[in-house]
């Protein structure tokens, strides 16, 4: 019974150097980054002295690291939205947030961002959407990326919707969509055909005025 | 919704511009903040401590007194400041509620004081944080355990109107109250003690004479002893009649632990009573005797250690189990190995393995009798090791049981599980509240039509609608959802309409659900024509072409295409009050529902949905692309208009 015993304690010291692993990389992952100056994001963006203090107020309050992180970037967003799921479509605007690809949104990226989408020029504004469907940024919009983006947005409505929703809800979404994007017809949408074909649209074109006073 | 990402909304907002080519319909207008001045900073003396904050920390929580007009009351127009006389050091936690979005409970603060802080400023305690939550609980419980420890040492004093009845029974339970049940208490722990006593004695040997054989006292002064007896029990029957009689609850207290306690101890006397000086009873009669030892368990209601006692040993029932267990594999085990090992000697004891359990326990426990010993050099061995392991097998469950009864004489003990799990189940029923509170928020301002005066384009017969005295309920709603809400609902209500679906809560789904299952079935020629009529005569501020081709029926026919749909089966009664009296179509239905519903028990109906506004989608954009979802009806306003033509 001795020996069992002896046995038994020897399994548990084995699994000890696991857990110190854990904290070694607790440490290293807080990153505190500090934004340029403020007269630089005036410049570089379309946003008075007193609108960004109100943004960085507001973001360092949600990140007092001053990054976010894309887990955190979804929680964040989810909270807007407690129908349905939120995190498909906010990993899709995580990715076009982060300008450098790295994983972390600084206040810059975000700000430089919501300088096109509130105070840009509809070109501007379109090319942003654009950049936001392309996943894969090759400079085509296809089928395939259409229909995660459209699904995305479907997520968030959740299940309870009026009218139920139908399992080609979002194919006929996308085919009207490239019925009405695709000029040519060769199954990609490129980013002048996108951009002519919502200028054509005046609904789109209010839409995108929506926001301006935003902040 | 958390306000503490409200700072993230107009992010989120600004976001929403990805949806927009995506989506089909015009988006409703922005909420507008009428009164869009600078933040300003405000300042707030507590007591003569000043704190400053912005304007916009305190208005995230519209709801509170910081947050509402309220606080207009306490503003010193000389000083241009905010002035309430009460305790700075609890305003401090409060404050940084506002400015954290998270309620901090300090451990060294009073409980009540804290409660009362947060009930001035209209904080409700349910929201304060998780690391804190469970210390601020603990404290609350705390507090009412004494308040109600206060009352109920007040309940020992004699009420006025107690019946005898109940004057003996609390005489019973709480013997200080009064002389008589002290009396009481001590005459009947003397008489168990007595009556022990005689048990005991009755059985030493008292010399008859000197060269004689001894036989016990009980034997010699038979009528003695048999007086002592009866004497005994007469006192042991009248205080169980006595307790029988004052109990409230008579059959609780038949099934009480200490009532069996008593019909047992009393029990052999009166058998032997009964029964005659009969040799083949006798037998049995004696064993009853043995019975009379359960008097000694009497003592339990007059020590409070013994009654924890049996309540350890009842609560550890799985520890106790778990030893008894471990004890018999034990057991089992070396009695095979010291029998197979004693084979080989002679004249050994150990004849066969359950004459060797013996061995093996009076080993294990260390007792060491010494009757049965081996004498193999094998036998000798692995009895050593037997002896060894028995030490440790018994030492191991012990502790634990220690430590329970340890555990059970701390009053809180008892209550640590219990409130263990009354702590998950309140952080669940918390998170599901803040999750649903934000989700049907947003379905119950649609419900009020509040989203109606966002309408990118409002139609003519909209405007006409509109003051049917609803009029006074709008305004009182738009003063109470704030600006944070209006623009989060306008959020909300982007997105529905580029997908082109609607937000609805579960009951509405399932109505939704049925409509369009029902779609799927070809609606046959008559139906339409039927539809039409009722259309016809009823819709009259309807435009035809908004009501796509539904399968709708009529009250009396086509009972047909129903069996079809026959496992669909909805109480009537539920439906009616949200049927508005606006629409004639909707008394009709009404009429026609109750009908049904008398003639049938099971009803099959179907719940068709007629919009009584039509959509913007029709009147707005004649030239848009046509929906999606065409067989989708115009989008209703759920909740107002859900109309049921019922048929049998």
């Amino acid at each position: 019974m001795g020996a069992v015993v002896g046995t038994l304690t020897l399994q548990t010291r084995q699994r000890r150097p696991s857990n110190d692993k854990f904290y070694d990389d607790l440490e290293l992952s807080v990153v505190c980054h500090r934004p340029e100056g403020l007269e630089q994001l005036e410049a570089q963006t379309n946003f008075s002295k007193k609108e960004l203090q109100v943004l960085y107020r507001g973001f360092k309050n949600e990140c007092p690291s001053g990054v976010v992180n894309e887990d955190m970037f979804k929680q964040i967003y989810s909270q807007f939205f407690p129908h349905g799921d939120a995190s498909t479509y906010a990993h899709y605007l995580f990715n076009s947030f982060d300008s450098s690809q790295n994983g972390s949104i600084k206040f810059e990226d975000f700000v430089a961002a919501l300088s096109i989408l509130l105070r840009g020029t509809t070109t501007e504004k379109l090319q942003w959407t654009f950049n936001l469907y392309d996943i894969n940024r090759d400079g085509y919009i296809n089928k395939e990326e259409m229909t995660d983006i459209v699904k995305a947005i479907y997520d968030m409505m959740g299940r309870f919707t009026y009218p139920a929703l139908k399992t080609d809800t979002t194919k006929q979404h996308v085919d009207a969509f490239f019925q009405k994007m695709d000029k040519n017809r060769d199954g990609v949408v490129t980013l002048d055909e996108f951009i002519l074909s919502c200028q054509e649209d005046e609904n789109i074109m209010r839409s995108l005025q929506l926001f301006e006073n935003v902040i | 919704m958390a306000a503490g990402v409200a700072a993230w909304l107009p992010f989120a907002r600004a976001a929403a511009i990805g949806w927009m080519p995506v989506a089909n319909l015009p988006m409703p207008v922005a909420p507008t903040n009428k009164n869009k001045h600078q933040d300003e900073i405000i300042i707030l003396n507590v007591s003569g401590r000043r704190f400053q904050t912005w304007r916009n920390t305190l208005d995230r929580y519209p709801d509170t007194l910081l947050g509402s007009t309220e606080k207009e009351f306490f503003f010193n127009e000389e000083t241009r400041e905010y002035f309430f006389d009460r305790d700075p050091d609890l305003f401090r936690s409060i404050l940084n509620f506002y400015r954290t979005g998270k309620l901090h409970y300090p451990r060294y603060e009073c409980i009540s004081a804290y409660d009362e802080e947060l009930a001035f400023f209209g904080i409700i305690p349910e929201i304060i944080s998780d690391c804190c939550y469970e210390e601020y609980k603990d404290r609350k419980r705390e507090n009412i355990e004494r308040l109600m420890d206060d009352l109920e040492d007040n309940k020992d004093s004699k009420l006025p109107n107690m019946t005898f009845r109940e004057t003996m029974w609390r005489a019973f339970e709480n013997p200080h109250t009064s002389t008589m049940a002290l009396v009481f208490y001590y005459v009947t722990g003397f008489f168990i003690a007595i009556s022990v006593l005689t048990n005991v004695v009755e059985t030493v040997p008292c010399s008859y004479m000197p060269n004689q054989r001894d036989i016990p006292c009980g034997e010699r002064y038979t009528e003695a002893f048999f007086c002592m007896d009866t004497a005994c029990v007469m006192i042991f029957t009248v205080e169980y009649l006595m307790r029988l009689f004052a109990a409230p609850s008579r059959y609780r207290f038949m099934r009480s632990v200490m009532s069996i306690i008593d019909v047992v101890a009393i029990l052999p006397y009166y058998i032997g009573l009964v029964m005659t000086n009969n040799e083949d009873v006798s037998g049995a009669f004696v064993t009853l005797r043995v019975f009379r030892v359960f008097r000694i368990f009497k003592f339990s209601r007059h020590s409070q250690g013994l009654r924890i006692l049996g309540y350890t040993l009842k609560s550890c029932a799985s520890e106790l189990g778990f030893l008894l267990f471990s004890l018999t594999m034990a057991i089992i085990i070396f009695a095979t190995v010291m029998f197979y090992a004693e084979k080989g000697s002679s004249s050994s004891k150990f004849t066969s393995i359950p004459a060797s359990f013996w061995y093996t326990i009076v080993t294990m426990t260390t007792l060491g009798y010494g009757d049965m010993v081996p004498k193999t050099i094998a036998g000798k061995i692995f009895g050593s090791i037997c002896s060894l392991s028995g030490v440790l097998v018994i030492a191991l469950p012990v502790p634990v049981i220690v430590s329970n009864f340890s555990r059970i004489y701390h009053q809180n003990q008892r209550a640590d599980k219990r409130r263990a799990q009354k702590l998950q189940k309140a952080k669940l029923a918390r998170m599901r509240i803040s999750k649903n509170g934000s989700s049907s928020a947003f379905l119950h301002s649609k419900r009020n039509g509040l989203n109606q005066s966002l309408e990118l384009t409002l139609p003519y017969y909209k405007m006409k609608l509109s003051p049917q005295g609803s009029l006074e309920e709008d305004q009182h709603l738009k003063k109470t959802t704030s600006l944070l809400e209006s623009q989060h609902h306008h959020l909300l209500h982007c997105l529905e309409k580029t997908t082109n679906h609607e937000f609805v809560d579960e009951r509405l789904y399932e109505q939704g659900y049925l409509q369009t299952a029902l779609q799927n079935f070809p609606s046959q020629s008559p139906s339409l024509s039927s539809e039409e009529g009722i259309t016809g005569t009823c819709c009259s501020r309807r435009t035809k072409k908004n009501i796509q081709p539904l399968s709708a029926t009529n009250t009396h026919s086509h009972t047909h295409n129903l069996q079809e749909l026959s496992t669909l089966h909805i109480q009537c009664g539920e439906q009616h009050p949200l049927n508005t009296s606006r629409s004639s179509l909707n008394l009709m239905s009404d009429e026609s529902g109750s009908l049904n519903c008398k003639s049938s028990g099971l009803v099959t109906t179907a719940i068709i949905s007629i919009p009584t506004p039509p959509s913007n989608n029709s009147r707005a954009n004649p030239d848009a692309p046509p929906p999606p979802n065409p067989d989708a009806p115009p989008l209703p306003n759920p909740g107002t208009d859900v109309v049921k033509i019922s048929a049998l």
